[in-house]
């Protein structure tokens, strides 16, 4: 038995010689730059020390992930993070669809062109600059919100102290900020598709509509599974840029916008402790991990050629 | 009659729809931009507006004022964007060719190991040992280059458009005698050339953006990147905590909001710039490379 | 079934190859080891937290000039800049690539690297090695510097000036026929009138404001009593404290009658527009506002409040300021802590004989203090006919190369050789300068600053309680919230997350150490 699987392991590996080869390379690379570091995975269950290090600091089991459940405010907080990044996901890649259907369609280089530089601005735009334009748009005394307002003499509005106007700004905030970068993705998606199909369906008569349900949407699927197969997997993680610099420190709106990242953070920053950052990075990655398997099993089910592995 | 009728509004809609979104995503840049050139007291006074409250260059004349840094700065940051992007997206697209397909036995499970790295990390600290004390790349350009070389989504990105290079072609010159190396070289790289742009572009941009590296690998002041100055004067506020209540020290002060907003400016503006004089060859690859039956 | 196990089976060994050969990656750095010091050549690593300055490094030639002659040795310092300070000092020192001198403070992580082991205790080598500083330590220093009974960083001698405070305009007030600051009541006062008057927000607070509110507000109330208080356990939030006058007492400051008080006020300042409904979004320090005149108030430390003046007075002669501190009521006002600053030695150091050497000709040789504090004589800075230090001709503090005593030199500084003392210097805006001198007249010295809680049996309690802050604090402090409702949410939330167990365990080792006193 293990003989011959032994056997065709090597058969296999022969036949495969210059694959392998061409592999090797990102291999290595991961091997190094990623699995290698992984070791420090252990000092979740560790409590280090500078004497031990990673290998030789005692054992302490759970002890580490302790913090995280003690206060019973991490299920609020993953409820949030699992409904922040999924509207995240979700909006950003319906609009950066669409955006790339419609700018295949039109004909006009110079709106095609200006069009996508301007969307990748704010690629380029920190989200320290961000939360500084957030806070002159809606700050209650002096923002341009409020300004505007009581020009029309309206009643001025505190937006920084209505939570449910946060679950609206933040996915705008990220749209805003990604929507262009990922609709490039989608727009070399579109250029692949063959030409003449579209030509037949012309001659058949077929609406735009229907040239796009029949023919482009079909045809960009499997790169709209790989895009959210793959971020699913980081669901608990990320954007802590977004909600650190746009919300900060603003306790009153943590009910509506506190996300694993921002929550470890304020626990972590004066406590720091290398084994509860560790436990709490082991957390949201097992959390994704099984995520992105269940999906991965559906997906093997319904739709083979779209699995991830 | 209807389909006239059909096309001519999407494309009204259409075009006013993705000019709104446009115009949406240069305001804050507008904002950004006149803020750098407005004086300081007049931000506090009135916050930002689109024209300048009070003109003034004092925020360009202070960060310029040792032009020979941030000149140096960029070009370590071009050469880091260049070299990283060529060879990273190299070694990529092999990798990406090698696990798209069918007839290689191992892809799924390569595929697993390499999607985990984009999981799972070990933190700080480990990774920081190994490269500094292992492979003792503080202060060299390869620690700013190295740790973004590959990224498991740009594999997966990749991967997709190989993919839609058509089996029967790569098939008919395995049996002319072709070799899987000459086949990606050959048939495939020309194949995904949309593909090819796309991530090029997201990997020159990744780098672009980086400070993080130079955060933690970089005390050489020669070596700083652009992005590391601009990083260092937008967080510099971050720093600032109680601690600082009983340290008995001067508070460090934090840049003013005009050269905030210029540096914004000097660290972006040029490949803004850059990006839409490049739009044309962009566009163009994507169509060009396309493939026609 | 079998395909699977298969897949799963070379999946299982593709790990364990890869964890193998991690391991033994890591497991093959050798381990050097060697202190025997024959003052052969060595060259060594100095990390200092903040930023360097322009001529910093024609500065160290000088140094490594009169280094090389008296130990042999050369100097290389690096900064961690302000941003990311902390994360920076904690990957060098944790990370063991070689670092010979690093500066350590309690305000800085001290105490958290020292009982992690971080640094070379030096009960032994310093007296070897640097006997004439190591001699100069009181007891009592020596004491505070230790950390799980050893003492790991060799503190600078001097008392910085602790103590935030609020710098106003006091032309504004006497506009309006008021007079000098002397309680919060007046504070109101003037809020009252800056708001009414001058239309402006009067203490346009945010970003460093928000950190110190919730340190010192109660303080200012007129029911906090007359004596020095200290923290006992620090953090986040030092909110366990203990006054001198009544050391078996410790309490929480949030539960502290003051505490209350000092609500009341706060939800009064919000309602009125004291300051901003959205304080806790803005990150502009209420500090650039006041200069730029949209804040009538900041809130500074006496040497923060010195160099303010100076600046305020160069753009706008004609305002007269003052500074109030809470801490002007107390009788006896809490110094600083000894080892508030000072250096310590990681051991991933090679030589720390060689180190603490230069740490002896740091402390005692004024040469080296004149260097790394000051600059180059002639350059940086002068010495006119009294013997007071002056900026050379044609230097001005805008222009200098060298800011005096602004790149870190704080950890060897010595009282006899600080030149630019506030004290010292004619320059001084004297409302700073006599403050100073009364502390130092009339301090009181820590008295348990060698209580040094051991965070590790309540270690998640701690951290759960941390999250609590900015939810629950921040808005109740600024008056956000309603403190009838809000403060029962608060203390509910701190004990939901532990704060009890926090108690018994701090109860616990107090009582052991106001036992072994």
């Amino acid at each position: 038995m293990t003989h011959t699987f032994l056997q065709r392991e090597k058969r296999g590996f022969r036949e495969n010689f210059i694959y392998l080869l061409m592999l090797l390379p990102v291999l290595l690379y991961f091997f190094i730059f990623h699995y290698l570091p992984m070791t420090g995975l252990i000092l979740a269950f560790k409590k280090y020390n500078h004497t031990g290090g990673i290998f030789g600091s005692p054992w302490v089991g759970f002890d580490n992930f302790r913090f995280l459940f003690i206060s019973g405010t991490i299920a609020r907080v993953t409820f949030n993070t699992v409904l922040y990044n999924l509207v995240f996901l979700i909006t950003c890649q319906f609009l950066a669809v669409v955006i790339a259907i419609i700018l295949n369609e039109l004909k006009s280089k110079i709106i095609k062109k200006g069009v996508h530089s301007l969307m990748f601005l704010p690629y380029f735009v920190s989200f320290v600059v961000v939360g500084a334009i957030v806070y002159n748009f809606f700050n209650f005394e002096y923002g341009m919100v409020n300004t505007m307002l009581r020009a029309l003499g309206k009643e001025p509005v505190n937006v920084y102290g209505i939570p449910i106007a946060w679950w609206f700004i933040m996915p705008f905030l990220n749209i805003w900020k990604w929507a262009g970068y990922t609709s490039v993705i989608y727009l070399a998606g579109v250029t692949g598709i063959d030409e003449q199909l579209y030509e037949a369906a012309r001659i058949d008569g077929a609406t735009i509509w229907q040239r796009i349900r029949v023919i482009t949407i079909p045809a960009l699927k499997p790169l709209i599974i790989t895009i959210i197969l793959f971020q699913l997997g980081s669901i608990l993680k990320g954007q802590f840029e977004l909600f650190y610099n746009v919300i900060g420190n603003n306790g009153q709106l943590y009910n509506a916008t506190d996300v694993i990242d921002t929550y470890v953070f304020r626990m972590l920053v004066h406590n720091f402790d290398i084994g509860m950052g560790a436990a709490a990075g082991l957390y949201q990655s097992l959390f994704g991990l099984f995520l992105i398997l269940t999906a991965n099993y559906f997906i093997k089910k319904y739709q083979k050629d779209y699995a991830f592995f | 009659m209807k389909r006239e009728w059909d096309l001519l509004l999407f494309k009204t809609a259409g075009t006013v729809f993705v000019v709104f979104i446009a115009l949406v995503c240069l305001f804050p840049f507008l904002l950004i931009l006149a803020g750098s050139f407005t004086e300081e007291s007049a931000i506090y006074k009135y916050g930002y507006s689109l024209i300048p409250a009070k003109f003034s260059f004092d925020a360009y004349a202070i960060i310029l004022k040792t032009p020979v840094s941030i000149i140096r700065a960029y070009g370590v940051t071009i050469l880091v964007v260049v070299t990283g992007t060529s060879v990273g997206l190299f070694i990529t697209a092999m990798a990406c060719y090698v696990l798209s397909q069918p007839d290689f036995k191992y892809r799924k499970i390569f595929s697993f190991i390499i999607y985990i790295t984009s999981i799972f990390s070990g933190g700080l600290i480990p990774l920081y040992i190994l490269m500094v004390r292992y492979l003792h790349l503080k202060d060299t350009i390869f620690a700013l280059i190295l740790p973004l070389f590959v990224t498991a989504w740009n594999i997966f990105l990749l991967r997709n458009f190989i993919r839609e290079v058509p089996y029967s072609i790569i098939e008919s010159a395995k049996i002319d005698g072709a070799n899987e190396f000459t086949i990606f070289m050959k048939i495939v790289i020309p194949l995904s050339i949309p593909g090819f742009i796309t991530i090029g572009l997201f990997q020159a941009l990744y780098y672009w953006n980086d400070w993080m590296q130079a955060m933690l690998y970089i005390n050489d002041k020669n070596l700083y990147p652009i992005q590391y100055y601009l990083y260092n004067m937008l967080n510099s506020f971050q720093s600032m905590n109680s601690s600082f209540l009983s340290s008995g020290i001067l508070l460090p002060r934090i840049p003013t909001e005009s050269i905030k907003m210029a540096m914004t400016v000097i660290a972006t503006g040029p490949i803004v710039f850059l990006f839409g004089f490049a739009q044309k060859y962009f566009i163009k690859g994507l169509t060009a490379g396309s493939i026609k039956g | 079934m079998k395909r699977s196990i298969k897949k799963i089976l070379s999946f299982t060994f593709l790990c364990t190859f890869f964890l193998f050969l991690s391991v033994l990656f890591f497991c093959c750095g050798n381990k050097e080891s060697g202190k025997k010091d024959e003052l052969k050549k060595v060259s060594l690593t100095m990390w200092l937290v903040g930023d360097s300055v322009p001529d910093y490094d024609e500065m160290l030639a000088e140094l490594n000039k009169i280094m090389e002659r008296d130990l042999n040795a050369t100097l290389k310092v690096n900064f961690t800049s302000w941003t990311d300070w902390k994360t920076k000092l904690r990957l060098v020192i944790s990370s063991g690539e070689q670092v010979d001198l690093v500066h350590m403070a309690p305000w800085s992580i001290y105490d958290e690297q020292a009982k992690l082991g971080a640094f070379y205790a030096l009960e032994e080598l310093a007296p070897q090695y640097a006997p004439k500083t190591w001699a100069s330590y009181s007891e009592e220093v020596l004491k505070q510097a230790q950390v799980n009974d050893h003492v790991y960083m060799l503190p600078f001698r001097y008392t910085d000036p602790e103590g935030n405070g609020f710098l106003y305009r006091l032309d504004l007030a006497k506009k309006y026929g008021l007079s000098k600051i002397e309680s919060i009541d007046d504070l109101e006062k003037y809020m009252k009138v800056v708001k009414e008057k001058e239309g402006i927000i009067p203490y346009n607070a945010g970003g460093f404001d928000n950190q110190v509110m919730s340190e010192s507000f109660a303080m200012w109330m007129k029911t906090w009593p007359d004596s020095a208080d200290e923290n006992l356990v620090v953090g986040q939030m030092n909110y366990i404290k203990v006054f001198q006058n009544d050391p078996e007492h410790p309490f929480v400051l949030y539960e502290h009658e003051s505490f209350k008080q000092a609500l009341q006020y706060a939800r009064r300042f919000y309602t009125n527009g004291y300051w901003s409904k959205n304080v806790l979004a803005n990150n502009t320090d209420s500090r650039e506002a006041f200069l730029n005149g949209t804040s009538a108030i900041t809130n500074l430390n006496p040497i923060n409040a010195n160099e303010e003046y100076r600046r305020l007075k160069a753009k706008n002669p004609d305002w007269e300021l003052d500074w109030w501190s809470p801490y002007q009521n107390l009788s006896h006002p809490p110094k600083s802590p000894a080892n508030n600053n000072g250096m310590s030695i990681p051991i991933s150091s090679k030589n720390p004989g060689r180190v603490l050497m230069l740490l002896e000709k740091l402390h005692q040789d004024q040469a080296y203090a004149d260097l790394t504090t000051f600059g180059i004589r002639g350059k940086h800075w002068d010495l006119d006919g009294n013997g007071e230090i002056i900026l050379p001709e044609g230097v001005t503090a805008d222009t200098t190369g060298f800011p005096w005593d602004r790149p870190c030199p704080w950890g060897w500084r010595e009282e006899k050789f600080y030149r630019s003392g506030p004290t010292k210097l004619k320059s001084t805006w004297p409302v700073v300068r006599d403050w100073i001198q009364y502390i130092y007249d009339n301090g009181a010295d820590k008295m348990f600053a060698d209580f040094k809680f051991d965070k590790v049996p309540v270690e998640a309690e701690m951290a759960a309680i941390d999250s609590v802050k900015t939810q629950y604090l921040d808005p109740l402090i600024w008056g956000m919230v309603d403190p009838g409702k809000g403060y029962q949410e608060l203390i509910d939330k701190m004990y939901q997350a532990g704060l009890q167990k926090v108690k018994d365990e701090f109860d616990r080792q107090w009582n052991a150490y106001s036992g072994n006193r």
